[in-house]
Parts: C-alpha cells; structure tokens; sequence
C-alpha cells in the first residue's frame, strides 16, 4: 500500500488589501501598489500605504482620499460617486 | 689615370706609389687577386692622404673601372680581408655612392649575409672565443652600418614569444645597446637607430600577438607594458588598430564564439588598453566593432548583468569599486568616459545600451526573483547586491528590488510569527510577496492558478496560515501562487521512500495517488482543476520517472516497485513515441541546452550542433555519445514540436 507525506512546503502567496484587480479611483494605481507620491518617497505597499473603504464601498489609497478630501471645501464626498465620504468600519 | 686627373687632390700631387695602390685595385676589380705589397703600399699612401684617400678612390672607381654597384659589391667582400682596405670602405661608403647601391637586391642580400655573420662573429666574442677574422666582419659591419639605413640590416635577436608574465624588453635593451656600445668605436650614432629598431620590431611582434596577450590578462601585464614603451617610442598606432581588429574578426566575433567568452575579452581589451594608452584612442577604435556585434546577440544584456550582479563575476568588481560612484543625480553628461585612467566598465556597457540602465536592472530582477523565491530567508547577499547597484544606478532604479527585498525580510517575520501561533514544525514556509512589484516571471498566468485545487493536506496548511495571516495583518489576506511553491514529499513505493520535490500542483497529483487505487485523466483534471493537457504531460512524466504506472487503458496508479532506470525505458516505449528507442528520448535532456545555443548562435546546422554538443555536455548530464544521424532524428522531433524550424539546413528556434 502506498503513502506520501509532507515534509516542507515551500509556498508563494500574493498579499492583498482586497483581492480585487482593481486600481485607486484617484491616482489610478493599482490598489495593492503605491500612490505617486509614496513611490516619490520610495516608501513601501502595504504598511506604508494603506488603503481605505467608504460607506459607499468605493476604495482609495489613504493618502489618496486625504489628500482629495482636503482640496473639497464644504462638502465631503465621494470622487467615484459623489456621496457623502464616510469611513466605513 | 685621365679620370683622376680632373679632380682636384689629384691634380695637385703626385704621390708615392699611389698609382701603384690604384693598379693594385684596378687589378683586384678585374682577377680577384691582389699584387704583393699592396697592403705596405696602401698604408704608405694613408699616411700621406689622410682622409682625402677614400674620395680619391670612390671617384676612381665610379668613374673607371665599375660599372654596376653590384661588381662594387663583390670587391668589397673580397677586401674585407683588409683592415686597411676596410678603412678605406669606410670613407667610401660615406659618399652618395652608397645609397645607389643599396638599391640593387643583391646588395641587399649580401648586407644581410654580412650582418649575420657579424652576429656570429659578436656572440663568439662575448664568450671570449673571437678571432680576427671576427673582428674584421664586426668592423666591417660598423662601417656598413654607419651609412645604411637600418631596413638593411636584419635584426636578429632571438626574440622570446608567447609567454607574456614578465618583462622582456629591459633585457633585449641592454642586449642592444651592448652591441651598440662594442660598435661604437667605428660608429656613432648606431645607438639610437638600433634602439629604435628593437623598439620597432618587438612593438609589432607583441601587436602580432596582442589578442593572446589580452586572452592572458591581468598575468600578460609586464608584456604590456613593454608594448606601451615601444608604443611610446614609434608610431605603430595603426597597425595596432588594425592588427587587433582583425584578430577580433577572426578569433571572436563569429558565430562560434559563447556570448560570455566574447564579453571577457572585451573587458581584459578595455583594462589592457587602459595600460597600453591612457587617452582612449585606441579603445575607441576598435570599440564599435565589439559592441555592435555584441549588440546582435540576445544573451549579452543576460551576461553582462550576470557577471555584473554574481560575487565573483568579471564585472562584480566594478559593482564594488568605491571610486565609482555615479548616482543619476550626480551623473554629469559632460565628463568624458575615458580620461581616468581606470576606465569604467560598467558605463561603457550601459553606454552601449544607449545609456538604457532599466535592462540591466530588469534583467537583475529576474536573477533576484528566481534568488529569493528558491532561496530560504537568507538575503543577505542580496541586499548586499541591491545596495551596490543603487550606489551605481541610484536608488530610483533599485526601488523595485528594495521592495522585493523588503516582502522576503517582512515574510520572515510573518513566518515566524504564524509558525509560532500554529506549532506545525516549521512544515510550512511562505514567502509573501507584494504584486506589481515583482518581474512577470512571478506572476502566475490566471488559467493555472486561481483555479486549480490542491490536495487536501496541503489546502489545509494553506488555510491555516491564512488565518492566521488575516489575523495579522488584517484587512489583508493571501492570494495563493501554486505554480511557484515547491513541496518536499516523500512517497512510499513498495519498499522504497522515495523523496520527490515538485510544484504544489505535481504534488497534490502524487498524494491523490498515494491514497488511491487508481485514477483516470478526466478523474484527475476534476480533483486538480487542470485541462487534460496539462494532466496527460503530468502523468508521463511521473510515469517516465518510475512512480506511476499504466494498469489499464487511460487508468494509472502508483508503481509496486520503485526501479527508476527500468521504467523509464518502459515508460518512453509504453507512450505515444513507440518509434523511438529509450537512447533516442534520453536525448530530450538536452532540449535546454540546444535552446540555450541556439538562442545565442541563432542558426546551425546539425553538425555544428554535434560538435559543440560534444564540448559542451557537463557534468550532471551523461557524455553525450550520439551520431549525427540520431541528433538529426532528435532535431527533427524539436521541428514537429515547434520548438525548432529548418531552413537550407540550418536549425533556428521558432
Ligand atoms: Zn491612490
Ligand atoms: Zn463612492
């Protein structure tokens, strides 16, 4: 009767934010990667640039949504669908 | 004696017995023979004339009794018996008498008989054994010498070839100017004609073999600094420029010559003409003919960031230099390449790419891929590498690679961290990397991937990790790439373990087959989620290694007994290529190789191929003993695959 065992698996696994292929709504960058002015910085993905979720379930790059956030005077809404930016959880 | 007359010492004084001396010499020019008493009388008619005699008797000669240089020629070899006789040559040859004549071939090959045997005749003097006769050649020599120009003379030294380690022209100097020094006592300015000459002589001999020098670099150092001294001394730029390059034509810029072999002789031709010549001019002129060709071939741009980026490379050194530091801030487009006097090497080959630095660094992040995927944890040469190369290329161009350095190091971290929380034995290992920051080269293709199951050992140590790592590090999570990962198993067959390390895929197919019976394709792409392509390559594969067998048709399982050498040849003639024997399908090992060659040759036909196959075959690899008939039937299993296409007999990848 045969048998086979594991001894080491050796794995390689992608890390991401939220699985989907999908790239900042505001610098267009891939979610997973870094906005310009991160890369300007040579900072890191991940860590150093986090990525946010509203309400209305659109996702940005933090800095990305701040920065966007700032340049709105009254109003603090979405860029992709104009609602009112709320964190979301 | 009417001749005589009309010239002006002549005319004045009649001296003692000269007309005696001249009937003597018309004498000697007609028979060869000379009368009794000649010699007394000459020397009586020396004392009286002084230096005026030769005159007397080059003008007494030209215009009587010779007619032709050549009948000179032979009297003065017969006078050469005379010192007296020679004195008077001397002056002889003084006037213009003696550039007409050495015009006439003859002359030029009794010159050379004289000159060896003052060769002769000088080495026997300097082992004491001289005799008059010898003094007599050396001082007929000197004569000779004082007033033909040096082309005549054969210079013949013995001069030491082909080893290039020390240093030979100092000696051959003192050699020369010895021989120079022992004439000088009839000659003057000897010296320095000598000495230009062995600089000229030894300069194109070393040029003639300046490609062997080059080969011999950095041991072949002292021959080139030689070389620089007759360099300096005579203008051989030229023929340097265009012995060199013809030799690169012949002996390397061919289709025969290995990428790498081509880009070593460049580099030791870049230092060496860096000794020979500080001003680059030399370089310049052959430089072209190298890069443009090297530019023609695929791989260069793979070897060249090879040897730059691997400890111990050729141009690993270079990477190190801590003199060289040019960031692309600092770079300033305005300085010339070559004025230091350790040129650059590195901006010569980026150069050479138009300046395009992004292909080395490219090409570097495959090699770093493949390093730390296959690698463990330890990165510590790499990061090493990186921060040379970003001392290089600056930090822009290595930021990637920082990032790929930085998933390696934060996935040891998280390793351990996971590891500690799930008490597995370290069983599993994963290296955590950041997408888009990686080469394509590690990126799985999405119809493998997403999809494919694996067994369910290993999905449960992959789910485990997950969670933990969601834990961690939340809202991330993992997207697996099980093409990537390797998994070391061992298989139990009959009275065997056999340890096997393969992809997860591979592996999850070995373990399904270790709990089963049996299976079929259809049965096995369903549990793996594989097409039956890729499954039908899978199981011939582990079916030619000897783990599984075919039981009925389309049905397999595990082997009874594992006896890896029988099967294989059982496996080739059990599957679809019935035609062919085992030897013939060994011949699939060197599929790599044959890639590799001719994707650096670009075409070859098949006898071209079984030779270097017969050269380059190493050591993991048994020799290769094939015929030309069986590597043609092997090329043509290649064609009918697509990997290769023929054309008027020259292989070529497709
Ligand atoms: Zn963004
Ligand atoms: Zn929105």
């Amino acid at each position: 009767m045969a048998k086979a065992k594991i001894v080491k698996a050796r794995l390689v696994a992608n890390w991401t934010w939220n699985g989907v292929n999908e790239v900042c709504g505001i610098c267009h960058v891939h979610l997973d990667g870094c906005p310009p002015e991160a890369t300007a910085k040579f900072q890191t993905p991940g860590d150093d640039c986090p990525v946010v979720w509203g309400e209305c379930k659109h996702a940005f790059h933090l800095t990305c949504i701040t920065k966007w956030l700032g340049t709105q005077s009254d109003s603090q809404s979405c860029p992709m669908c104009r609602r009112r930016w709320e964190y979301s959880g | 004696m009417s001749v005589l007359l009309r010239h002006g010492v002549v005319q004045c004084i009649t001296p003692p017995k000269f007309e005696l001396i001249l009937s003597s010499i018309d004498t000697f020019v007609k028979t060869g023979k000379l009368n009794k008493g000649f010699e007394t009388d000459l020397r009586d008619i020396q004392e009286f004339y002084g230096a005026n005699i030769g005159v007397t008797l080059y003008e007494y000669i030209r215009d009587s009794t010779l007619n032709t240089n050549d009948t000179i020629l032979t009297s003065y070899k017969k006078f050469e018996k005379f010192r007296g006789v020679l004195d008077l040559m001397s002056e002889i040859f003084s006037h213009d008498f003696s550039k007409s004549f050495v015009n006439s071939i003859e002359a030029n090959s009794t010159l050379k008989d004289l000159v060896s045997s003052g060769m002769d005749a000088y080495k026997r003097g300097q082992s004491g054994e001289s005799t008059e006769q010898d003094e007599l050649i050396l001082s007929t020599l000197a004569l000779v010498s004082k007033h033909q120009t040096l082309e005549f003379i054969p210079f013949e030294i013995e001069l030491p070839t082909s080893t290039f380690d020390e240093p030979k022209l100092c000696d051959l100097k003192v050699i020369v100017e010895n021989l120079a020094d022992d004439f000088s006592q009839f000659v003057g300015d000897w010296k320095n004609q000598m000495i230009t000459h062995l600089f000229e002589s030894f300069g194109r001999m070393r040029i003639s073999e300046l490609f062997d020098i080059i080969v011999d670099f950095p041991e072949s150092k002292p021959a080139l600094i030689d070389l620089k001294e007759c360099l300096s001394k005579v203008n051989l730029d030229d023929h340097l420029v265009n012995t060199y390059k013809a030799s690169l034509r012949k002996r390397l810029l061919h289709a025969g010559a290995q990428t790498p072999d081509i880009i070593i002789q460049f580099i030791s031709t870049v230092r060496s003409f860096s000794i020979i010549d500080q001003t680059g001019r030399y370089l310049k002129a052959i430089m072209k003919d190298i890069t443009d060709y090297l530019m023609t071939r695929e791989d260069t741009i793979k070897c060249l960031s090879k040897m730059m980026t691997e400890e111990g490379g050729e141009l690993w050194e270079e990477l190190e230099d801590p003199t060289v530091i040019r960031t692309e801030e600092e770079e300033d487009e305005e300085k010339p390449a070559l004025d230091s006097s350790k040129p650059d090497l590195i901006k010569i080959f980026v150069d050479m790419h138009r300046g395009n630095k992004d292909l080395f660094i490219n090409e570097y992040k495959d090699t770093l891929t493949e390093k730390l995927l296959k690698g463990g944890f330890d990165i510590e040469v790499e990061t090493r590498t990186v921060e040379l190369l970003k001392i290089r290329f600056g930090e822009k161009a290595l930021y990637y690679c920082e990032i790929m350095l930085k998933d390696i190091s934060d996935s040891k971290f998280i390793n351990n961290n996971i590891n500690s929380q799930l008490s597995n034995e370290d069983q599993l290992e994963v290296k955590i990397i950041s997408r888009n920051f990686w080469p394509s080269s590690a990126q799985e293709t999405e119809d493998v991937t997403q999809h494919s199951k694996l067994h369910p050992s290993v999905r449960d140590m992959m789910d485990a990790f997950q969670q933990q790592y969601q834990k961690l590090k939340a809202p991330r999570r993992l997207l697996w790439q099980p093409c990537l990962g390797q998994i070391d198993i061992i298989v139990t067959i009959g009275h065997s373990e056999v340890p096997i390390t393969t992809n997860p895929i591979d592996a999850s197919l070995l373990l399904y087959f270790a709990e089963d019976e049996t299976f079929t394709v259809p049965k096995l792409c369903e549990l793996l989620n594989i097409s039956q392509d890729v499954c039908d390559k899978k199981i011939s594969h582990w079916v030619k290694m000897g783990l599984l067998k075919m039981v009925d048709q389309g049905l397999y399982s595990i082997q009874d007994e594992y006896n890896p050498d029988q099967n294989e040849t059982e496996a080739v003639e059990d599957s679809d290529s019935n035609k062919k024997g085992g030897r013939q399908a060994l011949m699939r090992q060197y599929d790599d190789i044959v890639h590799g060659m001719l994707s650096t040759m670009d075409s070859m036909d098949a006898s071209r191929i079984h030779q270097m196959l017969s050269m380059v075959i190493s050591d993991p690899l048994p020799t290769y003993d094939y015929d030309v008939q069986e590597l043609r039937v092997y090329l043509q299993e290649l064609i009918e695959e697509g990997v290769l296409e023929i054309e008027s007999n020259m292989y070529r990848l497709k």
